[in-house]
């Protein structure tokens, strides 16, 4: 399979067992393959995480885009655990937008070619 | 678009960073000329260069003090301007690369033996069109094999200009695929071994060795050490230990622990960058407080200071901004230190000492499953450590690693039985 392929489904796989994890009502994936980048966008209803999560989630995802670290680590992203495949996915992302209310979460996520 | 910068440390500019990280080496550059005059530099230099690389030569020994010091500089220096050239962002990944190749340096990485490797990265880089930028730090890690050259060379004829031309191309080969096969062996332990390439390595080297013992090659493992400069070495690197604390101190708003709760919180699991979680001056404080332990160890072993040891303290501080921590990686060592008082090895030889402080690889089993697991990860890495390296026949200078990703593969599936039973 395409690497390319596998990086994403890897960071798709990594945010909905996040949103899984918080015992989510729905989750909708959306994602947009364009000429300079992958959008992702992760939409989960009723989502029950603790701000204290969410917020290291967002930080974490934050991290800058760090091409050297993803080429080696990336098959270890997709287990979720809070501090290192979620830093992970942030070291494969380019933009990262994540906002939580009313127990809703929107995760959006940039990943140039 | 770029990111939103939500961390709440100070931020360090690249270029501090690069200075700051280029200590030691012009450190040891500077002392390099104190301790020997510039033809001992140079005809220690050569020794170090004709000489075997296996396990263990401790290059202190073969070329000198001054002549090892130099190699370390010049090896560590080449590769900071590497990656200052390639735009690097310094962080824990390049920062472990950096201090594992100032490291072994001491044993068994030289200025004439790495590049076959890097050139193989570059070429790896090119087939996947992708930039060298990307691969350059697999390839600092992958020097591991490094002493492979010198044996291929030896297999074929240490006279024979082929042979030369023969083993370079088979470490050109090497760095070739290093890093598909380094990054696919990840989730054999997931993530939970942090010498990786050690383990990687560890497999390339036994079919290299294997297929060189098959057609009558006589492998020569070896036990060089110093004796001489333990006090030398022992002040020099509490020197910089210490001077790492106090720049870490006035980089972390002049606090000592302001952060430190987030690197001892963390699992020092794959990928756990201590420069992005706690900022540039907590991990520097790591950095020395991890060195401080890793010496206070020597020291409680009755250790004499040489090569390999210098090695693997370097080791430990250059992954201490890349997951390992006093939390995580005392009870790994306290494990080997047990395993030592028990079996057949004395608690001072080098070669305990160093399976001690290499143990901490296998620290993120400490991190995650608690400091029993990693008493017992540490107890079990003393005896496969001491009994694998005649598998690749010392051309794996991370023999630890080899072990370290054998155990982290066996102990993490047998701990995460428990593990979900309780949750």
């Amino acid at each position: 399979m395409n690497v390319e392929v596998k990086k994403i489904t890897k960071i798709v796989s990594e945010m909905v067992t996040f949103a899984m994890l918080g015992d989510a009502e729905k989750v909708d994936v959306s994602i947009e393959n364009n000429n300079d980048m992958f959008k992702l966008l992760i939409n989960a209803r009723n989502v029950n995480r603790t701000n204290e999560s969410v917020n290291n989630l967002r930080e974490l995802l934050n991290a800058p885009r760090q091409r050297a670290a993803e080429e080696y680590y990336w098959e270890l992203a997709g287990d979720n655990d809070m501090t290192t495949e979620i830093a992970l996915v942030g070291m494969m992302t380019d933009h990262a937008k994540v906002i939580y209310e009313d127990n809703n979460l929107l995760i959006e996520l940039h990943r140039y070619k | 678009m770029t990111k939103e910068n939500l961390s709440s440390y100070k931020q360090v500019s690249e270029k501090t960073k690069f200075i700051i990280i280029s200590i030691f080496p012009v450190a040891s550059f500077i002392l390099a000329f104190f301790v020997s005059d510039f033809n001992e530099i140079i005809n220690g230099l050569y020794k170090i260069i004709i000489q075997p690389d296996v396990l263990i030569t401790d290059y202190i020994k073969v070329g000198g003090l001054g002549a090892a010091l130099m190699n370390s500089a010049l090896l560590t220096l080449i590769n900071i301007f590497f990656l200052w050239r390639l735009n690097f962002h310094m962080g824990g990944f390049p920062i472990s690369a950096l201090f594992i190749i100032a490291g072994f340096a001491f044993f068994g990485k030289n200025i004439f033996n790495v590049w076959p490797i890097y050139i193989g990265g570059y070429l790896y880089a090119k087939q996947q069109k992708k930039r060298f930028r990307s691969i350059i730090v697999i390839s600092m890690f992958g020097t591991a094999l490094s002493p492979m050259i010198f044996e291929v060379a030896r297999a074929i004829g240490p006279s024979n200009h082929w042979g030369l031309a023969f083993a370079i191309l088979a470490g050109i080969v090497v760095g070739f695929f290093l890093p598909p096969i380094a990054s696919h062996l990840l989730r054999a332990h997931d993530g939970y071994n942090l010498y990786n390439v050690g383990f990687a390595a560890g497999f390339i080297g036994t079919v290299i060795m294997s297929f060189m013992k098959s057609y009558g090659f006589i492998n020569e493992p070896r036990m060089i050490l110093s004796t001489e400069h333990d006090l030398f070495l022992k002040v020099f690197l509490s020197m910089f230990f210490i001077l790492l604390i106090v720049i870490g101190y006035f980089l972390n708003d002049k606090s000592l622990f302001k952060g430190y709760t987030k690197i001892l919180n963390s699992s020092g699991k794959l990928v756990t960058d201590f420069t992005f979680l706690a900022g540039f001056g907590m991990t520097l404080i790591n950095m020395g407080i991890m060195g401080i332990i890793g010496l206070a160890y020597v020291f409680i072993s009755k250790g004499v200071m040489n090569g390999p040891i210098v090695g693997g303290l370097l080791t430990i501080v250059g992954f201490a901004s890349f997951g390992k921590h006093p939390k995580n990686c005392i009870p790994v060592m306290l494990g080997v230190f047990i395993a030592s008082i028990f079996k057949v090895w004395g608690t001072s030889s080098t070669t305990v000492i160093i399976a001690a402080l290499f143990s901490t690889s296998l620290c993120p089993i400490a991190g995650e499953y608690g400091a029993i697991a990693g008493i017992i990860a540490g107890f079990i890495h003393l005896s496969v450590t001491m009994n694998v390296g005649v598998l690749h026949g010392g051309i794996n200078l991370y023999n630890n690693g080899f072990s370290t990703g054998i155990i982290a593969t066996l102990l993490v599936p047998m701990l995460d039985v428990f593990k979900r039973r309780n949750e």
